[in-house]
């Protein structure tokens, strides 16, 4: 089964912007540890150019220093940023719609009747399988109405995905 | 009378058939054409100017192509054959080394269009372009054949669709409206963005002539040269706009150098734009846009132009178009809810237009303070829906209420709204969509 918790809601989500009386189901928080590897990796980059640029002859000393200083900061910004955001993602099954909620600054509510659900995907990273989380992905005709959720345990994932499916065929409606 | 399912299977069949003699000629000409402009300026066209000794090398090398060309397109020609089969479909095989049997199944067609390149047309030829239902290489060429032919084949394609149950009504075209060259090119010139521009440009001579500095003269081709080439191009492919209805939906014809024909069938309406630029307003003009289905996904070099179904008109000719494409709907009496004063905070100056409303067939919203813009969408098209807020809007209280539709030029946004309003909003039009849906015919 998935951690302890999945099902819950961590944090409040903002009432004057989602519908109150939904049962929302948040995603799994190895979502942010996940985020925060691949955006680790991702500064090991500036942060060997950094180091890099000390051996640069005839140089500023204060350029690869500048470069270091810049790179911690995005660090730091990027742990705070993901926790945020992975507290921000949550979704909720209703009798006849899906509804996806995500972003704290631009905030993004999606509601996806089961008809209208073309194709239901599943994927997963290398980082993500590492941490055992997948992110189901739902196409509908229209290109806008994106609606994905991250961060799942694959039993949960699979176990949506099957009743996504399910439900979208029986209820097929094309375009 | 109508024949019976047995007797068709001898009837059907027509002898296989070649395209039209000329049509070898007609497709080399422009590829020679091409090449012919390779060897203009291959060399900064020095080969035409200075050295008249490169002048036969290149006239040659084009006469070769010529002779190449026209061989290849010879065989192509001689290969190619097309015919109805015992049930009635059409077959075409082609291909020099690589041989392509292809079935048409008419059962399946969408569309008959007739297109006439400027080259075909001097020969008298058209193509015969069929649209049958399907994803991905779902558009099949007869190309070509003579003006008559090709006619006679389209009639003959919609009538076998017809006896195979596609469509009830028979083939007739009645004209609603031709958009008159000087309307269109008048209704080009004022468009907000290409008249800015203009008068730019001539502000720019004005100051250039008065001081007599050169240097304003650079900014010329970017204020005066592309929104001319603009209009200049819309001008071309648009020439001569005719609306036609059919009985599978709206027939539209249009261009000066390429006449291209487009049906927009009528289950496959998306959305609609009704656009009002500043300039047009005193003559009461205003221009439709569409999205099809399964048209922005194509990568047609006219696919701009394919969301275009009345370049300009008056609103009581866009009405009457649109009563075709959306029956049932009558734009003006969809009851509208204006934003509240709030949202002039966000948008200072379309904020008092902005709208959105519903009737039992269709969501509308108005937007735009100098092009206005109202947008109308079945509800049976709504895809899914969305709640967007950024933090500027989230710090007045607002949200944006989104109806996804299929990609195309349209978007359907509802800006700018109380959030609690736009939630209600939202689920409303869930439920709407979800209603509709049951009920219609095309899903």
């Amino acid at each position: 089964m998935p951690s302890g918790k999945m099902g819950k809601v961590t944090r409040p989500i903002d009432a004057t912007f989602t519908p109150a009386d939904t049962q929302w189901v948040s995603v799994s928080p190895k979502l942010t540890s996940a985020r925060r590897v691949l955006w680790a990796l991702l500064m090991l980059i500036p942060a060997v150019a950094g180091v890099a640029l000390f051996f640069v002859p005839n140089i500023e000393v204060w350029i690869p220093i500048l470069v270091l200083v810049a790179t911690v900061v995005a660090f730091g910004w990027g742990f705070w940023y993901f926790a945020r955001r992975t507290a921000s993602w949550a979704y909720a099954e209703r009798e006849d719609d899906l509804i996806v909620v995500h972003g704290f600054m631009f905030k993004r509510l999606v509601i996806v009747p089961y008809g209208r659900m073309q194709l239901v995907d599943l994927a997963a990273g290398p980082v993500d399988r590492a941490f055992g989380i997948a992110t189901l992905q739902l196409h509908t005709a229209a290109a806008t109405s994106d609606a994905s959720i991250p961060g799942l345990v694959p039993e949960v994932a699979a176990a949506l995905r099957d009743r996504l499916a399910h439900l979208g065929e029986q209820r097929a409606a094309g375009l | 009378m109508t024949p019976d399912a047995p007797d068709r299977s001898t009837d059907l069949g027509t002898p296989p058939a070649r395209l039209h003699p000329l049509t070898p000629i007609a497709t080399a000409l422009p590829i020679v054409a091409a090449i012919f402009a390779i060897t203009l300026f291959a060399g900064g066209g020095s080969a035409w100017q200075q050295n008249v000794a490169g002048v036969p090398l290149a006239l040659a090398i084009c006469a070769l192509a010529l002779v190449v060309v026209t061989a290849y397109r010879y065989l192509l020609w001689q290969r190619c054959e097309y015919w109805f089969d015992e049930v009635g479909d059409l077959r075409i095989d082609s291909g020099l080394v690589y041989r392509n049997e292809r079935k048409v199944q008419l059962s399946r067609l969408q569309a008959v269009d007739l297109e006439r390149p400027l080259l075909a047309r001097i020969f008298g030829l058209a193509a015969v372009k069929i649209d049958i239902a399907g994803t991905g290489d779902s558009k099949v060429a007869l190309a070509y054949l003579s003006n008559d032919e090709a006619i006679a084949m389209r009639v003959d394609l919609l009538e076998r669709a017809r006896a195979e149950g596609r469509a009830e009504e028979p083939v007739v075209e009645t004209i609603l409206h031709s958009v008159a060259p000087s309307d269109l090119l008048v209704s080009l010139l004022l468009r907000t963005a290409t008249a800015g521009l203009l008068v730019l440009t001539g502000l720019l001579i004005f100051v250039t002539v008065m001081t007599s500095g050169a240097s304003g003269l650079l900014f010329l081709p970017f204020t005066g040269g592309i929104p001319l080439f603009i209009v200049v191009t819309e001008f071309v492919n648009l020439y001569g706009f005719t609306v036609a209805k059919a009985h599978d939906g709206v027939r539209l014809r249009y261009g000066l150098l390429r006449t291209q024909a487009q049906t927009v069938p009528m289950g496959r309406v998306m959305a609609v734009d009704i656009i009002e630029p500043l300039l047009w307003r005193r003559k009461g003009w205003v221009r439709l846009r569409l999205t099809i289905a399964g048209v922005a996904g194509e990568s047609d070099d006219g696919s701009s132009q394919r969301s275009i179904l009345l370049p300009v008109g008056s609103r009581a000719v866009a009405d009457e178009i649109l009563s075709h494409v959306l029956p049932g709907v009558v734009v003006e009496a969809v009851p509208l809810v204006s934003a509240s004063s709030k949202a002039r905070w966000r948008a200072p100056i379309q904020g008092a237009r902005l709208a959105f409303g519903h009737t039992d067939e269709v969501f509308v919203c108005r937007r735009g303070r100098v092009t206005r813009h109202l947008s109308v969408v079945p509800h049976a098209r709504t895809q899914s829906v969305s709640i967007v807020q950024g933090p500027w809007q989230r710090s007045l209280g607002l949200s944006t209420l989104r109806v996804d539709i299929p990609p195309g030029p349209i978007k359907v946004e509802a800006l700018y709204f109380p959030a609690h309003q736009v939630q209600l909003a939202a689920d409303e039009q869930i439920a709407r969509a979800r209603a509709s849906r049951k009920g219609d015919w095309a899903s």
